[in-house]
């Protein structure tokens, strides 16, 4: 996937899992990847890291029912307008998309 | 851009301690150790799912390509750009200082000495990431930083044999053997002395590789090596200065001066070194 493109849709895509229940780290990337395997797990750390300086979440550590505290993510209100924000965009332009046929 | 690297790393310890030499050019300190936090605890979770360490490793990608992730997503100018940009004025200004000071009146000329070698060493230790690579290596282990003798023993040996012979010709005077006479003492100095300059820029310039490369624990011989380097300068300087046929004298007190630069060199690789342990906590 294009690089500059990619870069949006990732972000996307991680606001929208992180939307609901807090998570952790590891697990918001194991599902990501399972749609976009050739996207290597550091490339969402770092995005979700970006997420996190910029605001749009937070982390805190969370006790787990085995093994040692982790470091769980969890959308802020900033996070939820820029999902909203972005989710909008899409769909206006999903349907410029449809209109010029190149999407069905 | 992807950076390519052909050098695979195989375990976690050796995975993080690269990252976290790549992260120290990016960011602080500070933030290159929360990074590799969160990659510490993506293996305990990884291993704790049964997935191996290759495995892991292949899915996060190369440690130079998260590093250029990590740094293109901060949207930051690098940090190690800032970094050197400030301490390198620094040691350009050691370096020019101590160039400089044959102008200065005597007083300064020893006393310079140490506040320049003191200032440069302290400004190339943090230009090379001295305080940040020792955390890293303490907390991620790269387990290839072993002290060794041959770093610190040749700026020694060559500084025993120029010392003990500059001490001879200077006390034997007139009673030296004929077979040396001044016009032969002078050209066999002078090829100890360039063969002294030219093992020792290879050798700091090999420690310096090394501490850029495997670990900052080398530092503190390039220090040393450096001290000897001035040291070997003084007595050049001085041997230059002095008339081989007429010796005054105390000459012996004055040659003896021309070690202090590597004394002093030698308690800074020992504060250098004491520094490098408290951060790590432990045996360097």
């Amino acid at each position: 996937m294009d690089a500059q493109l990619k870069k949006g849709v990732l972000e996307l895509c991680l606001l929208q899992r992180l939307s609901g229940q807090p998570q952790y780290g590891y697990d918001v990337i194991q599902t990501m990847r399972k749609h976009f395997p050739e996207v290597t797990e550091s490339t969402f750390y770092a995005v979700l890291r970006r997420l996190d300086k910029e605001g749009a979440a937070t982390t805190f550590r969370g006790e787990a029912s085995n093994g040692p505290a982790r470091k769980y993510y969890q959308l802020t209100k900033a996070g939820r307008e820029r999902l909203e924000q972005m989710r909008a965009d899409w769909v206006q332009l999903q349907g410029i998309m449809a209109e010029l046929g190149i999407v069905k | 851009m992807k950076l390519q690297k052909a050098v695979p790393v195989e375990t976690e310890g050796a995975y993080l301690n690269r990252l976290g030499k790549k992260l120290l050019l990016f960011f602080p300190t500070g933030q290159v150790l929360e990074i590799l936090e969160d990659y510490q605890e993506h293996f305990s979770l990884g291993r704790e799912q049964r997935n191996t360490e290759e495995s892991l490793i292949a899915a996060l990608g190369s440690p130079e390509d998260a590093a250029a992730d990590a740094l293109r997503e901060s949207g930051q100018l690098s940090y190690c750009v800032r970094h050197t940009v400030r301490w390198g004025i620094l040691l350009l200004l050691a370096c020019g200082c101590l160039c400089l000071r044959k102008s200065y009146i005597d007083f300064w000329v020893y006393t310079g000495t140490y506040l320049f070698l003191l200032l440069g060493a302290v400004s190339l230790f943090i230009l090379l990431h001295g305080r940040g690579r020792a955390a890293v290596e303490n907390r991620f282990p790269s387990r290839n930083g072993r002290l060794t003798a041959a770093m610190y023993l040749p700026p020694l040996l060559l500084l025993v044999i120029l010392e003990a012979l500059a001490q001879y010709f200077t006390a034997a005077g007139a009673k030296r053997p004929d077979f040396l006479n001044a016009g032969q003492v002078g050209p066999l100095f002078a090829l100890l002395l360039d063969s002294a300059w030219i093992v020792l820029a290879l050798l700091l310039a090999w420690i310096l590789w090394k501490t850029c490369k495997d670990s900052v624990r080398y530092y503190p011989a390039a220090v040393c090596a450096l001290g000897a380097a001035l040291s070997i300068w003084e007595l050049e300087r001085f041997i230059h200065r002095m008339d081989i046929d007429y010796i005054p004298q105390q000459q012996h007190i004055q040659l003896a001066v021309c070690l202090l630069p590597y004394g002093i060199s030698i308690l800074l690789a020992l504060l250098f070194w004491g520094h490098m342990r408290r951060i790590s906590g432990k045996a360097v």
